[in-house]
């Protein structure tokens, strides 16, 4: 595949499967897009937004897309089932009813595929421009859009329950996987969402999936977005803050052959709370990179952004964190940390903070670390009788702990704690 | 128990251990004094298989062995064990599951079963009362936020419960009041017995009070200099280590 023809072939496979058979909003936003896809080209190592990221191996691939739902699938091994909570179920990309478990008498959520023609309106009236960032990727996703999911929590509507979506991809081969999620939070109104991205096998493919959540006035979110695929991953999060909303996001990269994850949490009211944590894990020759954009447009909001990476073999990691404060956003604090971790030689990581900080009376903080493990550390564990395996295992959970211990869903944390584990080969498999 | 021949030792490419001879017999303590930077930890680390120190003449030999092959745990698992100068923080691992861990390690060398967690937290708690710990350090991170007090606390609550066969503390009794000097000292105490030894490492006097040694070693730029009772041990505390230098 010559990497120049296949902007061709994904615009041939446009032509091919036309318009037909999907609603008035799937048209809408796909056209919304088609221009700018067709104009735009696949970015390279030139472009400072992709410096240190080289999209190569995903433009020798040819995926498609894919019709029709799958759903004779047994779900046991893919989701976290062990706490209470309503699940949603898409295979590559596609929502499957039946898979799907879940009780809503308070809320909307509904699939763009189905969406009704009253909650299409509501749609519109909420996100009115379709897609908030434009790049080759997310019009890609605009383009190739063939369903996703719509949720809708009204004003002062708490909903203890947390809602799992579970991405389940890679059943078909060679899919590409286009969902656009929209998510609305109430004014006074919480959610926990849990994003769960799975590979069903060995298959390669290409997710590129969109977020696009608006947080009302005092609401407040938790989102736990985990990736835990062998494939090609491109994942764009736009969060809208309205004041005194609060959110917490977690991106959560265990494993994937190529993750970019761009994430954008506009703070666009005062009394704001926006935490962003990361945590990601490379292994082989994977390449995990994570960009993310703070935007202090309004006074007295708050950020706190804390990113930390492991890699080993030879992986590559990126962090770009961009902090941006308008003039006016006085009395800002804002907060940043990237630590890494790179347990071979030939891992590397490269890392960025941004900070365009145009207000004067604000408190900003940043800073990043790549280091090994602690030798004096290690040392003091082995002295102890304890083997070196496990005390890199327990280092590299030391190392993690400030993400794991602000999860409050102890199954997150516990399958968290266990990848990590299993980030260092140890004959025994001992746990800790 | 332990044989100390010639041990000579770099780190970093300079010689800090310049020929150093000890011998340790069960049920015997000793004491290891000097000035700063004489070379105290240094011994203390390379005992206990620290890798920055390279060996470079000597021997060392534990319970007939030669320790110089033995990796770090495989030396912790042969019975030494080494309270540190400067306890490490490890967050994220409670002392439950560090301890549990390290001692389910060594009863496995010692072909003991794994104590089960009813008989592990009964053994836990009964140590733990010897130092006057709450337990809620049970739970706590391993050393993560802890007084220097507590620290070394946890370090004797590691060594009561691992039980090894020598103990080496590396100034134990720094930065500790006289209360906590007491409960600590009181901890190795417990500790001794006829089959097992301790070499105390310490800058001062006072920690001997309570662990009374029954030979005092003085250490000087990485040479043992002087060998006695634990008379010369408050020699030195009244006339300073310049009197035995020259
Ligand atoms: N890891 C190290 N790297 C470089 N020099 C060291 C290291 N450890 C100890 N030293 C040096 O070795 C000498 C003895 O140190 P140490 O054994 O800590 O003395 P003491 O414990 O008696 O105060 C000092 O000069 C010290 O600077
Ligand atoms: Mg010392």
């Amino acid at each position: 595949m010559d990497k120049d023809k296949i902007k061709d072939f994904y615009l041939h496979q446009i032509e091919m499967f036309g318009n037909s058979n999907v609603n008035s909003l799937l048209k809408d936003i796909r056209d919304s897009a088609y221009d700018d896809f067709k104009s735009s080209t696949f970015p390279t190592k030139k472009n400072e937004d992709w410096k240190y990221t080289d999209v190569t191996p995903l433009l020798l691939k040819k995926f498609s897309r894919i019709d029709g739902v799958i759903d004779n699938i047994n779900l046991d091994n893919f989701y976290f089932n062990n706490f209470p909570n309503n699940l949603i179920v898409f295979v590559d990309g596609i929502f499957s009813q039946s898979l799907s478990k879940f009780e809503n008498d308070n809320f909307i959520i509904e699939n763009l595929a189905n969406l009704s023609f009253q909650n299409q309106e509501l749609l519109k009236k909420y996100f009115s421009d379709f897609l908030s960032k434009k790049n080759i990727f997310t019009l890609m996703n605009a383009v190739f859009v063939n369903d996703g999911l719509f949720i809708f929590i009204p004003d002062n509507t708490n909903i203890d329950i947390p809602l799992q979506i579970l991405y389940l991809n890679g059943k078909s081969k060679n899919a590409l996987i286009t969902p656009k999620n929209y998510f609305y939070i109430g004014k006074n109104s919480s959610l926990r969402i849990i994003v769960n991205n799975k590979s069903f096998n060995n298959h390669l493919y290409f997710a590129n999936d969109y977020f696009d959540v608006m947080l009302d006035k005092n609401s407040k979110l938790d989102f736990y977005n985990i990736q835990n695929e062998n494939a090609f991953h491109y994942s764009y999060t736009k969060f809208l803050m309205n004041f005194d909303s609060k959110l917490t996001h977690f991106s959560i990269s265990l494993d994937g052959k190529f993750i970019r994850n761009d994430i954008v949490s506009e703070l666009n009211g005062e009394n704001i709370e926006c935490n962003l944590n990361g945590l990601y894990l490379a292994k082989s020759d994977n390449l995990v990179d994570n960009h993310t954009e703070i935007i202090h447009s309004k006074p007295n909001s708050m950020s706190n952004e804390i990113y930390k990476g492991i890699m080993t073999d030879k992986s590559h990691g990126v962090f770009n964190g961009k902090i941006f404060v308008s003039p006016n956003a006085q009395k800002t604090n804002s907060f940043q940390s990237n630590k890494n971790i790179l347990l071979s030689k030939n891992a590397k990581v490269d890392t960025k903070p941004q900070l365009e900080i145009f207000a004067d009376d604000v408190k900003c903080s940043h800073g990043a670390t790549v280091g090994t493990l602690d030798e004096q550390a290690k040392f003091y564990i082995k002295s102890r009788g304890i083997s070196e395996k496990v005390a890199e295992k327990m280092l590299l959970k030391a190392f993690a702990c400030e993400i794991i211990e602000k999860i409050n869903i102890k199954e997150i944390q516990k399958h968290l704690s266990k990848e990590i584990s299993n980030l260092v080969i140890d004959k025994n498999n001992s746990e800790i | 128990m332990l044989k100390i021949n010639n041990l000579y030792a770099k780190v970093e490419g300079n010689e800090i251990l310049k020929g150093i001879n000890i011998e340790i017999k069960k049920g015997e303590v000793h004491a290891i004094m000097g000035p700063n930077g004489s070379g105290k930890s240094t011994l203390a680390n390379v005992l206990a298989g620290h890798k920055n120190y390279e060996v470079t003449k000597g021997e060392i030999i534990f319970e007939g062995q030669n320790f110089l092959e033995l990796s770090i745990e495989d030396r912790a698992k042969e019975g030494i064990f080494l309270a540190f100068q400067y306890p490490i923080e490890i967050p994220g691992i409670s002392n439950y599951t560090f301890l549990k861990t390290a001692l389910s390690e060594i009863r496995k060398k010692n072909s003991l079963e794994e104590l089960d967690s009813k008989e592990f937290m009964e053994m836990l708690k009964e140590k733990m009362k010897i130092l006057n710990m709450d337990e809620a350090f049970i739970q706590r991170s391993v050393n993560q936020g802890f007084s220097g007090g507590e620290k070394k606390r946890n370090e004797i609550l590691q060594l009561l419960m691992l039980n090894p066969k020598l103990a080496l503390l590396d100034e134990t009794d720094s930065g500790l009041d006289i209360d906590a000097l007491k409960i600590v000292s009181n901890g190795v105490n417990v500790f001794r017995n006829e089959n097992n030894a301790v070499l105390a490492v310490t800058h001062y006097q006072r920690l001997l009070n309570y662990i009374v040694p029954d030979f005092v070693h003085v250490l000087s730029k990485g040479k043992i200099i002087r060998s006695g009772g634990k008379e010369l041990a408050l020699e030195l505390e009244e006339k300073g280590y310049d009197w035995i230098k020259e």
